[in-house]
């Protein structure tokens, strides 16, 4: 069998993979090779709804958004083309005591850190968002440089930057197992036997992270857990083309605009987490229950009837669904994995790869090359939870509880 | 009374599917499924037609208990009835042997003005089906159909396509339309219509309802017999084209090719 050196070996063309192939390419990290079982950008990260929400109670969780906002516009001076990102605005609506707090400390937050921000009247509601039923909202917060991004098209500019600066990149090519001698990596094997010898590996392989640690005796903190939105029919006039998306926790919602469609994302109280197990290679076989489809619906209707009063007439179009990763503390996982020298991870994205993703990218490359961190890479530890067990049915409960209580967008 | 029958398939979600070696049938063991493509538009076409006349609409899905929720979905998407022909004598059966059962449906179920079908099954692409019943039950059949312009005094008018003819015809009733997804677009389904379906019932029909004996279909019962599958492999022969002039007299000849 052939072999060839690489400094960095890549395990996953999602969004994580390819902007941590970025983030180190831009550094000059070396020989870098990514290797994606699939096509680049076909699984998850195809499957978004693809918000950017800027801000966030948690501080450094911003700089990570900021830093995917920073990467677009680079790569669309790198690549000489437009990522399309759509800044469409949003607003985050409040009907409660409870939601009220919420949108306070988005508020402050966002003031913090310099993120635009005001509070609308429910006249100026309604001319942003002509669908919306107005006499429910207490206070709506109004963030006008927040915007959504195809996914996909994302994905892949992160990754066409990245051969742009030298990384290698193979689609089609799934890698069996990552290679370990005592208590260090050298590389990865491939299903058809080849070995690739790498010093430094990073499993970015997303809901299927934990199949590959799994015979090297390491759990990472999550579990896969379904996601999903519905896309009505097209109404221009009702759901005008890039209107701003809203935030609604007291409808445990949120609503994007779609070429003149309204995607609505609803969380059930009791998400759904997959043993990764049972995932098949490619997500497209992958039984998310089709009948989640209209169940889930039928249960969230009625909190958002208040906002949309025609929800339950309202032709849908389409449905989405697809797995999030996601973590007991609703934080990413990302950094070195003690037990080997020479292996990382960057996953558990709970939902934000992309909004995070270039934030993301950025940590795993500089830890790797040892330079100073930009935000505190404490919170992101994969140990953090000292051992765990994530095949465990008790352990993807506590990882599917963090969705069913996920208050932002 | 007025009704139009819907006939249905419920087929794998991917359109890969395995063949197995043995019985040269195909593998249907794929846990994902929905209803075929254009069985869809045959139904939004049947119930578009019923809002101008009345009809009862009545869906009819063959296939194992699963299909129940292809019929489900006929009822969230319109129709007003519907009935599960399933049974193990029905297993296997080819496309002769499932064009007499939903005959024996159809006779069962009653009088009758259009019967629906959609013009090809993704995971069979046989097309034949329809036509089949239609010749089951001695009447005419549209195939190639472009548009339905309307059903009045005891006929249907409709456009049908002969290569790059479209041809205006008139069919007395009852008739057997093929529908394609170019036919007509879907009109989105709705939560209320899911609630509503989920509070209906669905009948269930096996050979001894049908009035037809265990041998008559079923995979012993079928002529069909696949000796051996294959994917075909196209050959194509490539040539790289220097610069304009050189595809300039490509597209010459292309054009001159079309024109004789
Ligand atoms: C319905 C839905 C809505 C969402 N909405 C948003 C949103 O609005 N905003 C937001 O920020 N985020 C959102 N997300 C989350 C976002 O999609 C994810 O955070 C992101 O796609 C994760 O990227 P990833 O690289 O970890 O995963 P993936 O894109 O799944 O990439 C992992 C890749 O690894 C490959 N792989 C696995 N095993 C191997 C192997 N052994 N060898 C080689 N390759 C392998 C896989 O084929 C896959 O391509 C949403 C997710 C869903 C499902």
């Amino acid at each position: 069998m052939t072999t060839r050196e690489y400094d960095i070996i890549i395990v996953g063309g999602g969004l994580l993979g390819c902007a941590t192939a970025y983030q180190l390419a831009k550094r000059k990290a070396g020989n870098i090779l990514l290797l994606e079982a699939n096509e680049i950008a076909s699984q998850a990260s195809a499957r978004a709804a693809c918000l950017l929400t800027r801000a966030r109670t948690k501080p450094a969780l911003m700089e990570l958004v900021q830093e995917t906002y920073d990467c677009i516009a680079e790569i669309e001076q790198l690549l000489g083309e437009s990522l399309e990102l759509q800044q469409c605005g949003s607003v985050t609506i409040a009907s409660s005591e409870a939601s009220l707090k919420e949108v306070e400390a988005l508020e402050a937050a966002a003031g913090r850190f310099g993120i635009p921000n005001e509070r609308i009247s429910r006249e100026r509601t309604k001319e942003l968002l002509p669908w919306m039923e107005v006499s429910a909202v207490d206070v709506a917060l109004y963030m006008p440089t927040d915007a959504f991004i195809d996914s996909a098209l994302l994905c892949s500019g992160y990754a066409r930057a990245a051969r742009a600066l030298g990384v290698e990149l193979r689609s089609g090519c799934k890698v069996k197992r990552i290679v370990a001698e005592g208590d260090a990596v050298t590389g990865v094997e491939l299903a058809d036997g080849t070995v690739l010898h790498a010093p430094l590996v990073v499993n970015a392989a997303g809901s299927w992270a934990n199949l590959l640690m799994r015979p090297l005796q390491v759990g990472l903190p999550f579990t896969p857990v379904r996601s999903h939105f519905w896309i009505t029919g097209i109404d221009k006039e009702r759901f005008p083309v890039n209107h701003p998306f809203t935030v609604i926790p007291d409808a445990r919602a949120f609503t994007r605009s779609d070429v003149g469609a309204l995607i609505i994302g609803l969380r059930e109280s009791q998400c759904q987490s997959f043993d990764p197990s049972t995932l098949t290679d490619k997500l497209e076989d992958f039984d998310f229950n089709q009948a989640a489809k209209w169940q889930v619906l039928d249960e969230g209707a009625p909190l958002l009837k208040r906002y949309l009063p025609d929800i339950d007439d309202l032709g849908i179009a389409h449905y989405m669904a697809g797995p999030s990763c996601y973590v007991p503390d609703a934080k990413f996982i990302i950094g070195p994995v003690k037990r080997y020298s020479g292996l990382y991870t960057v996953t558990g994205c709970c939902g934000g790869g992309v909004a995070a993703g270039g934030g993301m990218g950025r940590l795993a490359a500089e830890l790797m090359l040892h330079e100073e961190p930009f935000v505190d890479p404490a919170l992101f530890v994969p140990e953090r939870f000292g051992e765990v067990d994530p095949f465990s049915a008790e352990f993807q409960k506590r990882c599917a509880d963090a969705r069913s209580n996920k208050k932002g967008g | 009374m007025k009704r139009y029958i819907v006939f249905l398939k419920q087929v794998p979600l991917s359109t890969k599917v395995e063949m197995d070696e043995q019985t040269k049938t195909l593998k249907r063991s794929s846990a994902l499924c929905q209803t075929n493509p254009d069985d869809l538009h045959a139904l939004q076409m049947a119930v578009t037609l019923k809002r101008s006349t009345g009809a009862e609409v009545v869906a009819v899905s063959m296939g194992p208990a699963s299909a129940d929720a292809v019929l489900r979905e006929t009822l969230q998407r319109g129709a007003d009835r519907a009935v599960l022909l399933s049974s193990r004598a029905f297993a296997g059966s080819d496309t002769w042997c499932t064009s007499l059962v939903l005959a024996a449906a159809v006779r069962r179920i009653g009088e009758y003005d259009l019967l629906f079908f959609g013009r090809m099954a993704i995971d069979g692409d046989t097309a034949q089906v329809g036509p089949e019943v239609a010749a089951h039950l001695d009447i005419p059949q549209l195939t190639w159909l472009a548009s339905v312009d309307g059903v009045a005094d005891g006929r249907l008018r409709a456009v049908k396509l002969a290569g790059r003819v479209r041809q205006q015809v008139e069919v007395s009733l009852p008739c057997a339309l093929m529908v394609g997804r170019e036919n007509c677009a879907l009109e989105a389904p709705t939560l209320s219509g899911w609630r509503w379906a989920q509070q209906q019932e669905v009948e269930c029909w096996g050979e001894d309802e049908l009035g037809l004996s265990p041998d008559e279909v079923g995979l012993y019962a079928s002529p069909t017999r696949v000796v051996t599958t294959e994917v075909p492999q196209r050959e194509k022969e490539m040539v790289w084209l220097a610069d304009a002039p050189a595809l300039a007299a490509v597209l010459r000849d292309a054009m001159q090719f079309q024109n004789k």
